[in-house]
């Protein structure tokens, strides 16, 4: 059994799949902030994460039952987001406009070092970034899927995949810094 | 130096969205957004797989009747035809004339070709068509009391002639008799028809030319249903409304329809009709439009009630939202329904039995919804005050096209002589989509009362 799986979590789950729409409202609403905190990162707004997370918790109720016990409901969870906004956003990825952004408008000012970055400081930032390039950080350095399994998801050769990934590092470098110095 | 940081980066994203929070309300906002696709999509997918379930069973329902009253008809005509047959120059009488004859003229008994024979008696023409022998003596016995019910045939005459036919028979089977007595038969038996000369036909063909050409009288009763091109009918309605987590709720209603002749059997029916139709919800509503409207309904009705807690000393401590839960609630519509339904007249000259099946479309003079709620807690350390009900009232807020499915059955009896007839009606109405200013899905299900004016 999975560690992070409490009891209360289990039985919650286990209701979810007999169908109590109460106990499916309970779920949504104790994962609803780690869902919405994926979602978020990987959409464009506020509006579009939550509609993401919304048809992302229809899947999870609609196939709850071929959920296994053992996994961690989290990590389902937000593959299922992950998935579900990027195929949300499939066709603005494929045809994205690689336009460079230079600097980020406005980062805010608590953003000085990183370990102060909050939720909306890095949001902020995610959101200078072209989508695809956004898409494979996220993917690859929080979400800790391989490149193949990136080009996959997204129908690029491995190689672009490097590349994007690559240009989205040297951009929240270029960003940090930056900020860093303005607020020396 | 540039790996450290990227490595602080990642770490912080990860930590800062692994816990990511967002208030309560959010997440009650977003389950209430999720609540209007989630269950409801579910919903509509069995709606739809029960709605072409009906349509499937009503159409098979259609098929077999029209085969099954098809297959009556042909059986009927079946039975004229064959009594008919009887007649006519080329049935069983000249068969059985044919087959003594053939006794009597092998050449002709062995000529297998249908071409008209004459027989010694040059008035009457033999058509040897069928096989049918004499043998098949209980046919002709059983046809008697066609001949005697035919007018323009002298009673006794044919009688006569079946008699000899009948008698003959007996002697014909063991097929010891001889020739010459068999054509003493055949001779006997056209003699007995020919002899009526002057007034009377003077061959078999005539003769029965002459039974074909007269009126037939029948016993059947005379016709029911007048041929008119446009019937109407008044009637009242008796019905249950049905809706999901509404309990059942006896209406009534009442109005008009006519009906205008398409086909031989088909008809389209239409008219208008007013009915008051009432749902009553336990719980808090499911459609968050109608929860909405519950909620503002209260605010709107309870102003005072919320005011002062939230302004109060206790609110501002525990800062907490006023949370205002629904009960139940009833709604009451009063509409007007305008039917367009398909009717098939199993078999309209005789009798009023039918389906239909359409759709309706109408609209609500007047809808109150009348919503219950639940003692409300303003603030943790306030007990829960007593909400007061709040209604809501609107009328002709829209006009729903084609919402409902109409399925009905009727069978009617006459009343008086003059052709109106009442008709009882089991029919249903099946939602296809919601109705009125908040889109409530409901049915029917019940008995209409028709006064159909025929009329002579």
């Amino acid at each position: 059994m999975h560690p992070t799986h409490s009891s209360a979590e289990q039985e919650l789950i286990q209701h979810c799949k007999k169908g109590s729409l109460k106990h499916q409202e309970l779920l949504y609403k104790q994962f609803y902030g780690y869902a919405m905190g994926t979602g978020l990162r990987y959409s464009i707004n506020r509006d579009d994460a939550l509609e993401v997370v919304n048809d992302a918790f229809i899947k999870v109720f609609n196939t709850i039952d071929s959920f296994n016990a053992d996994r961690s409901f989290k990590a389902w969870l937000s593959k299922i987001v992950i998935n579900t906004a990027i195929d949300r956003r499939r066709k603005d990825l494929k045809y994205q406009l690689h336009t460079d952004v230079e600097y980020a408008e406005n980062m805010g000012h608590h953003a000085t070092v990183v370990e102060q970055l909050s939720a909306r400081d890095i949001l902020k930032m995610m959101e200078t970034l072209p989508a695809i390039q956004r898409t494979i950080f996220n993917l690859y350095e929080i979400d800790g899927y391989s490149h193949d399994e990136i080009g996959v998801m997204l129908n690029l050769p491995s190689s672009s995949c490097r590349v994007y990934l690559s240009r989205a590092k040297e951009r929240l470098r270029k960003l940090l810094t930056t900020e860093g110095q303005s607020h020396e | 130096m540039s790996e450290p940081l990227d490595e602080q980066l990642k770490k912080r994203i990860s930590e800062v969205f692994d816990h990511y929070e967002e208030d309560a309300s959010s997440a009650g906002d977003g389950w209430q957004q999720l609540r209007h696709k989630f269950p409801e999509q579910k919903q509509e997918k069995s709606t739809f797989a029960w709605w072409w379930r009906i349509a499937a069973a009503v159409l098979l329902l259609c098929v077999m009747s029209l085969w099954w009253i098809n297959r009556g008809t042909n059986e009927q005509q079946k039975k004229i035809a064959k009594q008919h047959k009887l007649v006519k120059p080329d049935d069983n009488i000249s068969n059985q004339i044919t087959n003594i004859t053939k006794n009597t003229q092998p050449s002709i008994a062995k000529s297998n070709n249908h071409a008209p024979v004459i027989s010694k008696n040059d008035d009457v023409k033999i058509y040897p068509k069928s096989k049918d022998s004499l043998l098949d003596y209980p046919k002709i016995a059983q046809l008697k009391p066609v001949y005697a019910q035919t007018p323009s045939l002298q009673k006794n005459d044919l009688q006569q002639s079946i008699d000899i036919m009948t008698q003959s028979d007996t002697v014909i089977l063991p097929q010891k008799e001889t020739a010459l007595a068999q054509v003493g038969r055949a001779s006997a038996l056209t003699d007995s028809i020919s002899t009526k000369k002057g007034n009377k036909p003077a061959t078999i063909e005539q003769l029965f030319a002459d039974e074909k050409n007269s009126p037939v009288v029948t016993n059947n009763k005379p016709v029911v249903t007048p041929n008119k091109r446009v019937v109407y009918s008044l009637y009242a309605a008796t019905f249950f409304n049905y809706a999901k987590g509404s309990n059942s709720q006896l209406n009534a209603g009442a109005g008009f329809t006519s009906d205008i002749k398409l086909f031989s059997n088909f008809k389209l029916s239409t008219g208008v009709s007013i009915a008051r139709n009432s749902l009553n919800y336990d719980g808090q509503p499911v459609q968050a439009n109608v929860l909405s409207a519950a909620i503002s309904a209260a605010n709107a009705g309870n102003g005072a009630v919320m005011a002062a807690p939230l302004n109060g000393p206790a609110f501002a401590a525990t800062n907490l939202p006023a949370p205002t839960t629904v009960s139940g609630y009833g709604i009451n519509l009063t509409g007007l329904d305008i039917p367009v339904n398909i009717k098939y007249e199993f078999n309209p000259q005789k009798t009023d039995t039918y389906i239909a099946a359409g759709l309706s479309s109408g609209t609500f003079i007047n809808e109150t919804f009348k919503y219950r709620y639940n003692p409300t807690s303003y603030a943790l350390n306030i007990p829960p005050q007593s909400v007061p009900d709040a209604s809501t009232s609107t009328g002709f807020s829209r006009f729903d096209f084609a919402r409902t499915l109409n399925l009905s059955i009727g069978m009617g009896y006459q009343l008086n002589n003059k052709g109106n007839r009442l008709i009882i009606e089991p029919f249903l109405k099946y939602p296809l989509g919601g109705l009125g200013s908040q889109q409530i899905q409901f049915g029917a299900g019940g008995l209409n009362l028709k006064l159909k004016f025929s009329g002579k």
